[in-house]
């Protein structure tokens, strides 16, 4: 098991590499001068052709990524051209938010979306699993920014119970408390995704209890919800695992529109406006940290399927 | 003698409902199991043989299918009137059932000894250790060798034979008075299948068991069965002891079976086959359900189904022109009647426009 880790750690680094060059070719690819956006329209052309220099932004293509991979090897990855601080730190202050939010969604994802799913699989075609799809089907077609609006209308104003916006920082203030600023975006963000893993815990349970060793397990005698738990859901877990990383992924890295409605210092919206004010080295130390996010998650999934199935464990 | 008979089945009628209509994939089996003996189920697939079994266990495939009559007295109770519950008891416990695809059936993620135990432990109050040890007796019995490794090992450790002998093992663990077979050679190498046989027939002698042997291979029968129920369109069409049904086979559709099986000793250029498919199960049918593929059909056959009756003593057969003494035997079949035959599939076709 060690081995096939380390081996596609080692395995990750080309991926990586290619990772890198084509992120540096693409954000370098995006009209617009990030010096003009700094300096403003009345800055003078000696003064950009200035500034450009004392960045290195004059130089070929080739020798920009290669100082800035020199760099990235050695945890260097470079200085904001908007903020003047390190990309580490930049991403560092909004990655906290992030990735809590994505953690607090995904719990509530897992305490939604499988059990309901399990309901539904095991009640098939009866009134109730009726009932779960087509409402399911509407938390998935719901818009987030719809969502999010109308609970902070809700739960925030009217009720005032919980903050409308904002999140201050745990890590700086030490106060488990501020976790409550993320509950309604989390709530926001789960809506759909519950209803995507309640559609596919129900369905790859509905494919195993056509498998021929459900109805061994049946012929044994083992009641109904032993068999539904141990037997159908148990080797329907495979699939659900890799859905949940993946959506784990995409909840640190893809959540601009609940990030806007709630106002939240998140790696999404930092992303957005990096584009927008061609902050080249901050966009391309992002997207890297988000390939080598799914690159980890890809790997424990992997992980997970090896746990999870001894027929991979030992192949 | 009431006693004797461990599995009664009267009447029974298992119907599906399906978008296209009802199927009545078994529509009136009556059979009996004599305590400690064979009896072979055979007929083609969809000839009903598996949902008779399934039904004895109450897994077919529900809400779709359900018992719309009959009984099936099992150790004198009728089991379509008990509820779940009593099933939990009943299954792997007093009737233990294996399948067909010894590669599919056991859980691919859990060990041999877990799933065994598993079986055990839903029946006997005893602690995982005394399972194990009955679990690890139980592999001995069937024969597997290295039998404290095996049980760690995970189902794809092991080739076919194995995990049909570790499917027995689940089966005979809690010691069960019937054991259902539904077609366990047929997935199996033919080396394979003559062991599992054996082992089957000893375990059967050396536990007590009665066997329910469920295959489309007459061979097997002749191996195992004390008595035989040829199935055919969800009905029995014939049933006997095996050594008389392979001696002067009654119905046209047993012949046909036997005649399929090719000789050794005879050069022929073509392997017989009965001639059309297994009818639709689909809606009302009228009549003996053999009479379109029937060389005997009389015209009566396509109007009224005939019912199973003593044709000899204990010799039961479901035909309104079954084979006589007088008929010719078996072996004679393929050279008298092969021509009238194929005579008639064309008459046949030319009448289609």
């Amino acid at each position: 098991m060690l081995k096939f880790v380390l081996r596609r750690i080692v395995g990750m680094i080309p991926s990586l590499f290619l990772v890198s060059v084509l992120v540096f070719g693409f954000v370098h690819l995006i009209p617009g001068d990030p010096i003009q956006i700094l300096l403003g329209d009345l800055a003078t052309p000696e003064q950009v052709a200035a500034v450009r220099e004392e960045m290195g932004l004059d130089k070929p293509i080739w020798v920009q990524y290669g100082k800035w991979i020199a760099g990235v090897v050695t945890g260097d990855m470079g200085n904001s051209i908007f903020f003047g601080q390190s990309v580490l730190s930049v991403i560092g202050n909004r990655a906290e938010t992030s990735i809590l939010l994505a953690l607090l969604t995904l719990l509530l994802i897992l305490f939604i979306g499988i059990p309901v799913g399990y309901l539904s699989a095991t009640r098939y075609g009866t009134k109730l699993d009726q009932s779960i799809s087509g409402i399911s089907m509407g938390f998935a077609s719901i818009p987030t920014f719809w969502l999010g609006l109308t609970l902070m209308t809700f739960f925030a104003v009217k009720l005032k119970w919980l903050p409308s916006s904002g999140f201050p920082s745990i890590f700086q203030s030490g106060n488990w408390g501020n976790l409550r600023y993320l509950i309604l975006p989390a709530i926001t963000l789960s809506a759909p995704n519950s209803a995507l893993i309640i559609r596919l815990t129900r369905a790859s349970m509905l494919d195993v209890f056509k498998e021929d060793y459900v109805r061994t397990a049946r012929a044994k005698g083992l009641r109904e919800p032993v068999v539904n738990v141990f037997h159908v859901f148990r080797n329907s877990m495979n699939s659900l695992v890799s859905a949940l990383g993946f959506t784990f992924a995409g909840l640190v890295s893809g959540t601009v529109v609940t990030e806007t409605v709630f106002s939240l210092p998140g790696i999404g919206k930092l992303v957005v406006d990096s584009v927008l004010r061609r902050d080249y080295p901050v966009i391309q130390g992002i997207i890297l940290c988000i390939a080598l996010l799914y690159m980890a998650i890809n790997l424990l999934v992997d992980i997970a399927y090896g746990w999870l199935d001894p027929r991979i464990r030992y192949s | 003698m009431p006693s004797d008979i461990l599995l009664s089945i009267r009447g029974l009628k298992t119907h599906f409902s399906t978008p296209v209509g009802i199927v009545s994939a078994v529509d009136g089996v009556s059979f009996d199991l004599t305590r400690g003996e064979t009896l072979g189920l055979v007929g083609e697939s969809g000839s009903g043989k598996t949902v008779t079994a399934l039904s004895v266990m109450q897994l077919y495939a529900k809400p779709q299918g359900r018992i719309v009559a009959g009984k099936i007295l099992f150790e004198g109770k009728d089991i379509t009137a008990m509820g779940e519950k009593d099933m939990y008891n009943i299954r792997g416990n007093s009737i233990s059932m294996i399948f067909q695809e010894p590669m599919t059936s056991l859980n691919p993620v859990y060990t041999i000894g877990r799933q065994i135990v598993e079986a055990i432990r839903a029946h006997r109050a005893i602690d995982k250790k005394e399972a194990w040890a009955i679990a690890l007796e139980a592999l001995k019995q069937v024969g597997i060798p290295d039998p404290e490794r095996r049980l760690r090992s995970y189902p794809h450790e092991l080739s076919g034979g194995m995990r049909q002998r570790a499917m027995i093992a689940m089966a005979i663990s809690c010691k069960p008075t019937l054991l259902i077979a539904d077609e366990p050679t047929t997935a199996l190498d033919v080396t394979i299948q003559a062991q599992i046989l054996q082992l089957l027939r000893e375990l059967k002698e050396t536990m007590g068991m009665s066997m329910l042997m469920i295959t489309h291979d007459l061979g097997v029968i002749a191996e195992v069965a004390d008595k035989v129920a040829v199935m055919y369109g969800g009905r029995i069409a014939e049933y006997a002891e095996t050594a008389s049904l392979f001696a002067s086979p009654m119905h046209p559709y047993t012949r046909g079976l036997m005649d399929s099986i090719p000789d050794i000793e005879k050069e022929s250029a073509q392997l017989y086959s009965i001639p059309g498919t297994v009818p639709s199960l689909i809606g009302e049918t009228k009549g003996c359900r053999f009479a379109n593929r029937c060389p005997r059909a009389l015209p009566r056959c396509t109007e009224e189904a005939p019912e199973l009756v003593e044709a000899a003593p204990g010799h039961l057969v479901a035909c309104w022109n079954r084979l006589g003494a007088g008929d010719e035997g078996p072996q004679d079949k393929r050279s008298s009647e092969a021509e009238p035959q194929s005579r008639r599939m064309t008459k046949g076709e030319g009448a289609q426009p």
